[in-house]
């Protein structure tokens, strides 16, 4: 349903830009977006602080952040080689692969560098949230944690819980959600790398 | 980089302000706040988007080319954690939530 809402308002804003409408926004824009990022950010920082003051975050194992860590390295590789495909550069591929799932966050950073990147940025971020609810509690039932979770990118915590709802196992909950957190903190620090070089 | 020191620092103050402090790690406000960030921020770049002309053309291009890095990505993903996962523990360790990460 909120992913339903946030079209909505995106079209929204997209038919008022090609309508003209609401004109006077068009100079504070790119600066607008930059500063409600940092404060969403913020907010997002605070609870995460406050789930490990509180015990509720898990803690965090080697192969956990191996595993995380090699499941960015297999979209970058793989938006890499799409490159040659696609009318995008490996540059270009490799930003818009950065999201992993978080069209929040990246879609607001990569305008900052390409504006038509963007779209593409936030398509892929949507998709990979929206097929990994209904992909992951297929994928359960014949393999394991690490590379079923390793699908969702950051968008993990939901299709977790429709992992759950299939095979009764919780855990992969806290898993996706452990997976899915160092995910996101790496984010801004490889769409911010990329585009500097 | 400007921006990422930024990001890193916003988010280093965030977590130790909600590890420091009583805020409640499941604010209703704080999440209704997160929503009304997110909606302004998707309005502003369809604005923003709808008003360049340049990217209206695009649209279809880029659309598809999101979803096609999208489907390649996960597969990657997908196929780079399951060969490591088998390297480091065998076919034969116990399925899902049956492994040791718990």
């Amino acid at each position: 349903m909120m992913i339903l809402i946030l079209l909505v308002v995106l079209v929204a804003g997209f038919v008022s830009g090609r309508l003209g409408l609401f004109a006077f926004l068009a100079p504070l824009e790119s600066e607008a977006v930059i500063y409600v990022l940092y404060a969403m950010v913020f907010a997002i920082s605070v609870g995460i602080g406050a789930q490990y003051r509180d015990g509720e975050g898990e803690r965090l194992s080697f192969k956990a952040l191996l595993y995380s860590v090699t499941t960015i390295a297999g979209s970058l590789l793989a938006a890499c080689l799409m490159s040659i495909v696609l009318p995008v550069s490996a540059k270009d591929a490799l930003i818009c692969a950065s999201g992993m799932g978080w069209y929040s966050l990246s879609t607001g950073l990569v305008y900052t560098y390409s504006p038509s990147l963007s779209v593409a940025t936030f398509v892929y971020c949507v998709s990979r949230e929206v097929l990994s609810i209904f992909i992951m509690p297929l994928l359960i039932k014949k393999f394991r944690r690490p590379e079923v979770v390793a699908v969702g990118g950051t968008a993990t915590i939901q299709s977790s819980v429709a992992c759950a709802a299939v095979t009764g196992d919780n855990t992969i909950v806290l898993y996706g959600l452990l997976v899915g957190t160092v995910i996101s903190m790496l984010v801004p620090v490889l769409i911010s790398f990329f585009m500097g070089i | 980089m400007k921006i990422l020191l930024i990001y890193i620092l916003i988010m280093g103050a965030g977590i130790a302000l909600g590890y420091k402090t009583k805020f409640s790690s499941k604010s209703r406000t704080r999440d209704l706040f997160q929503k009304g960030c997110l909606l302004i921020i998707l309005f502003l770049l369809g604005h923003q988007l709808g008003a360049n002309e340049e990217v209206a053309n695009s649209m279809t291009s880029m659309g598809l080319t999101g979803l096609l890095l999208c489907l390649a990505a996960m597969a990657g993903s997908f196929a780079v954690v399951l060969l490591l996962r088998m390297a480091l523990e065998g076919r034969k360790s116990a399925r899902s939530g049956e492994e040791e990460q718990r």
